[in-house]
C-alpha cells in the first residue's frame, strides 16, 4: 500500500497536479505513514524526475513549475504533522527572498522561490517593493543561510548594493550569503558590489544556491 | 541501414494577397501580348520554329524570330494544366501543386564551395551535390531538390552526374537546370524512367522536371528548347525561367522588365503547349536589377524583391503555377544580407500564392556553397512558414479561461494549459539554443553544427540495386558517347 502511495505521491509531482499531490499528503497522514517518509522517497523521487527530465531537455519550463507548485501544496500539508511529531524535513538551507523596494516585479523572484522550494531549500518570500530593513530582519529571525534579492530595473539594482553594504554594517556577511538576480544584472555588477553569487535564470539559482552552501549539485 | 525522410513541411498561406491589382495584371499581360505579337522573340531551333509555323505562329525562318499573336498565345495556354503533381521517389514525398501549398527546392548551379572539412574554397563537385542531396533530404523545408552545384568533375556529362548523385541521394522530386540540348535530354528521360519504374508512372507522378533558361532579352536557348521538348513529350514537367536584368537586358522600369521577361517565358509555354498540349509546365520570373557602375545582375536590391511576387501573379494570370525567385542574394557570406533577402522573397512569394520556389543554401549570387546557408535559409523558411499560416483564435486558443483564472498579476507559468500550448509553439532550433550557462548560442556555429550532424547521420532510403545498376549503365553510356565527343 505505502509503495504504491509513495509511486503515486512521485506521479502527482511528474505531473504537476497540485491537488492530487495534496490529497496523497492528507492520505499519507491519515494511513499513518512517516511525513518524512512521503516527503523523501515519495514526493522527492518525482522532483528529482522532472529535474532530471528538464536537464535532458525532455520538458520544459512549465513542467518545472507545475512539479514544484505540486512539492508545494504537498510540503504544506505534512509540514504542521512534521511539527505535530517534533521532527523536521532537512532542508539544504534558508533562502530569504525579495524584490528590492522600488520594484514590483515579480514573476523571475517567483521563479527562483519556487525551483529552490521544490529542491529542497525553505524559503520565505517577502514579495515586492520589500524594504531593506524588512529583509535584513527577516534574515535574522529565520537564521537565513541566503538573502536572495531580485531587481529588474537598472534604477533599482542599486538596492542590492545598499542592501549589502547594510549587511556589512550589521556583520551579517559571515552568516548570510547573498544571490542577486534580474535581468540587468551581470557577473560585472555581482563583483562591483560584492555579493556571493548570481544566476541568470531560476535553474541556475538552484545551483548557485547549492553552491554557496556547500550542498551536492 | 538508412533513415527515414521526415515528411515535408510545405507553405500553406492562411491567406493570399495581390501585389499589383488585377487591372495591373492585364496592363501587364497585355503588355506581354504586344511584345509577343509585334515584335516577337528570337529562337534559334529549326525544330522549334517549324512547331511554332505549324501552329500558326509567323516564323521568319531567317531571322529566327516568332511573332505570335494574342489568341494563340490564349488558346495555346487554355491547354496548359493549371495543376499537377510532381512525383518523388517515395510517393510520400510527391508535391502537389494544387494551389493551396509553396514547396521550395535548393537552388542550384553554384560553382564553387566551403570545403565541408577543411573550410576552404575550391570548385565544386559530384560529391558535394551527393552530400547537399542528403541534407535536402534530411530538411523539411526542402520540396524538390535541384542539384545545388555543378559536377565540375565530371565536365562532358555533368548535367547527368548531378542528376545522377541527387537520385541515390534523395528521395525527393529533382529539378535539373542543366539537362541541356536532345542528346544529354535523352539520357535524363531515361534515368527518369528508371527512377519512376514505367512510362505510366513517370506521367502521372515523374520524378524529375526541367527548368529552362531564356536568353534576355526576347530570346530563346535552342540547346533548352529541344530539351525541354524531350521532356515534355516524356510528361516530365518543363519550366522557363527570365533573368531579365532591368537596364541590361531589360528596360530599366521595373514594370518594362516584366513585361519583357514576361515575353521570354510566355512564348516558350506556347511551344510546348503547341508541341504537346496540356503538357505541365511552369513560369519562372527571377530578374535582376543592374548595378549601376558594373552593369551586373544585382539580387540583393531594394525594390528587386517586388519583381518576384508579380513573377507568381504572372504565372497565375496565364494558368500555370510558378517557380518564385526566393534567397537569392548577393551576400558573400551567411549573415545579415542573405538573411534579409531570403525572409521577404519568401514571404512575399508565399502570400502571392507561389506553387514552388527555388534558392535555399547559396550565397554570393547563387554561386558558392557553403554547408551551413541551407541550414539558415531552412530556419528563415519555417519562420515564414509559421507566419504565412496565420493564427489559431479557437476558443481553446483565446485562452478566456485561463485569463481569467490567472488574472492580473498571476502568473501563466504554472497553468495545465501553458504547459499543453508551449508544447505546440515552435521554436528556432538556431537561434534558440543555449549553452551549459543558459546563453544564446551564436546561431551560424549552431548552423555549421547542425548541417555536421545531418551529414553524419542521414543516409536516405538508396535506390533499390537494379535501380541504381541501370542508373549507372545510362551513365556509363552517355560517358563514352557523349565523353568522347566534347
Amino acid at each position: 500500500m505505502s509503495e504504491e502511495l509513495l509511486k503515486a505521491m512521485a506521479q502527482s509531482i511528474i505531473d504537476g497536479e497540485s491537488e492530487i499531490a495534496a490529497d496523497l499528503a492528507r492520505q499519507a497522514i491519515e494511513a499513518g505513514l512517516d511525513p518524512l517518509t512521503a516527503i523523501s522517497k515519495g514526493f522527492v523521487e518525482g522532483v528529482n524526475q522532472v529535474g532530471d527530465s528538464f536537464a535532458c531537455g525532455d520538458v520544459f519550463l512549465p513542467e518545472l513549475v507545475m512539479a514544484g507548485e505540486a512539492m508545494k501544496a504537498a510540503i504544506a500539508v505534512l509540514e504542521p504533522e512534521l511539527k505535530k511529531r517534533g521532527a523536521a524535513r532537512e532542508v539544504l538551507g534558508k533562502v530569504v527572498l525579495a524584490t528590492v523596494e522600488g520594484d514590483i516585479h515579480e514573476i523571475g523572484k517567483s521563479l527562483v522561490g519556487t525551483m529552490l522550494t521544490a529542491s529542497g531549500f525553505e524559503v520565505f518570500d517577502l514579495g515586492v517593493n520589500v524594504p531593506a530593513d524588512q529583509i535584513l530582519a527577516k534574515a535574522e529571525e529565520v537564521k537565513a543561510d541566503i538573502i536572495g534579492l531580485s531587481a529588474l530595473l537598472t534604477t533599482t539594482m542599486v538596492r542590492q548594493k545598499e542592501i549589502i553594504e547594510a549587511m556589512d554594517a550589521r556583520g551579517m556577511r559571515n552568516r548570510t550569503k547573498v544571490m542577486i538576480g534580474g535581468a540587468p544584472v551581470t557577473s560585472d555588477w555581482v563583483e562591483k558590489i560584492k555579493a556571493d553569487g548570481y544566476s541568470e535564470d531560476a535553474i541556475g539559482a538552484v545551483n548557485a544556491a547549492k553552491l554557496l552552501l556547500d550542498a551536492p549539485a | 541501414m538508412f533513415n527515414e525522410t521526415p515528411p515535408l513541411q510545405p507553405i500553406r498561406p492562411r491567406s493570399q494577397f495581390h501585389i499589383v491589382d488585377e487591372e495591373q495584371v492585364r496592363q501587364l499581360a497585355n503588355g506581354t501580348l504586344e511584345v509577343l505579337s509585334d515584335t516577337g522573340v528570337h529562337c534559334p531551333s529549326e525544330k522549334c520554329l517549324r512547331i511554332y509555323a505549324d501552329h500558326g505562329a509567323q516564323v521568319d525562318f531567317d531571322r529566327q524570330i516568332v511573332r505570335i499573336a494574342p489568341d494563340l498565345v490564349s488558346s495555346s495556354l487554355s491547354q496548359a494544366p493549371r495543376y499537377y503533381t510532381m512525383g518523388a521517389r517515395s510517393p510520400s514525398h510527391d508535391i502537389a501543386l494544387d494551389g493551396t501549398a509553396m514547396f521550395c527546392a535548393t537552388d542550384g548551379c553554384g560553382i564553387e564551395t566551403i570545403d565541408f572539412l577543411t573550410r576552404e574554397r575550391r570548385p565544386s563537385c559530384k560529391e558535394d551535390i551527393a552530400k547537399m542531396a542528403r541534407m535536402a533530404d534530411h530538411l523539411t523545408s526542402i520540396g524538390f531538390y535541384w542539384p545545388i552545384v555543378s559536377a565540375v568533375d565530371h565536365p562532358s556529362t555533368s548535367p547527368l552526374h548531378e542528376l545522377d548523385a541527387s537520385f541515390n541521394n534523395t528521395v525527393k522530386h529533382v529539378q535539373s537546370e542543366t539537362v541541356m540540348g536532345e542528346e544529354l535530354g535523352r539520357y535524363a528521360v531515361e534515368m527518369a524512367r528508371v527512377i519512376a519504374g514505367d512510362e505510366e508512372t513517370m506521367r502521372k507522378r515523374p520524378p524529375l522536371s526541367l527548368l529552362v533558361c531564356c536568353i534576355a532579352p526576347l530570346g530563346q536557348d535552342k540547346e533548352g528548347m529541344e530539351s525541354a521538348l524531350l521532356f515534355a513529350k516524356a510528361g516530365l514537367p518543363v519550366g522557363f525561367m527570365s533573368m531579365a536584368n532591368a537596364g541590361t537586358t531589360g528596360p530599366a522600369s521595373l514594370a518594362g522588365t516584366v513585361v519583357a521577361g514576361d515575353a521570354e517565358i510566355v512564348s516558350a509555354l506556347v511551344l510546348i503547349q503547341m508541341a504537346c498540349p496540356g503538357a505541365p509546365v511552369f513560369h519562372s520570373f527571377m530578374p535582376g536589377i543592374m548595378h549601376p557602375r558594373t552593369g551586373g545582375y544585382l539580387a540583393t536590391t531594394w525594390e528587386g524583391t517586388l519583381l518576384y511576387p508579380i513573377g507568381v501573379e504572372m504565372a497565375h494570370y496565364w494558368g500555370v503555377p510558378s517557380l518564385a525567385g526566393i534567397f537569392a542574394t548577393d551576400g558573400q557570406v551567411p549573415g545579415w544580407q542573405t538573411g534579409g533577402d531570403a525572409a521577404s522573397s519568401l514571404m512575399l512569394c508565399a502570400l502571392a500564392g507561389a506553387e514552388t520556389g527555388s534558392g535555399l543554401g547559396l550565397v554570393e549570387s547563387c554561386t558558392l556553397l557553403y554547408p551551413e546557408e541551407i541550414v539558415m535559409d531552412s530556419d528563415i523558411y519555417h519562420r515564414v512558414r509559421l507566419e504565412a499560416a496565420g493564427l489559431d483564435t479557437s476558443r481553446e486558443a483565446l485562452a478566456l479561461d485561463v485569463i481569467k483564472e490567472t488574472g492580473p498579476r498571476g502568473m501563466f507559468l504554472k497553468h495545465r494549459h501553458t504547459r499543453e500550448h508551449l508544447k505546440r509553439r515552435q521554436y528556432s532550433d538556431l537561434t534558440a539554443q543555449t549553452d551549459r550557462l543558459n546563453q544564446l548560442r551564436d546561431p551560424l556555429e549552431v548552423a555549421r553544427e547542425k548541417a555536421n550532424m545531418i551529414l553524419e547521420t542521414h543516409h536516405p532510403q538508396p535506390l533499390e540495386a537494379a535501380q541504381q545498376a541501370e542508373i549507372t549503365r545510362i551513365l556509363a553510356a552517355a560517358d563514352r558517347e557523349i565523353g568522347g565527343q566534347r
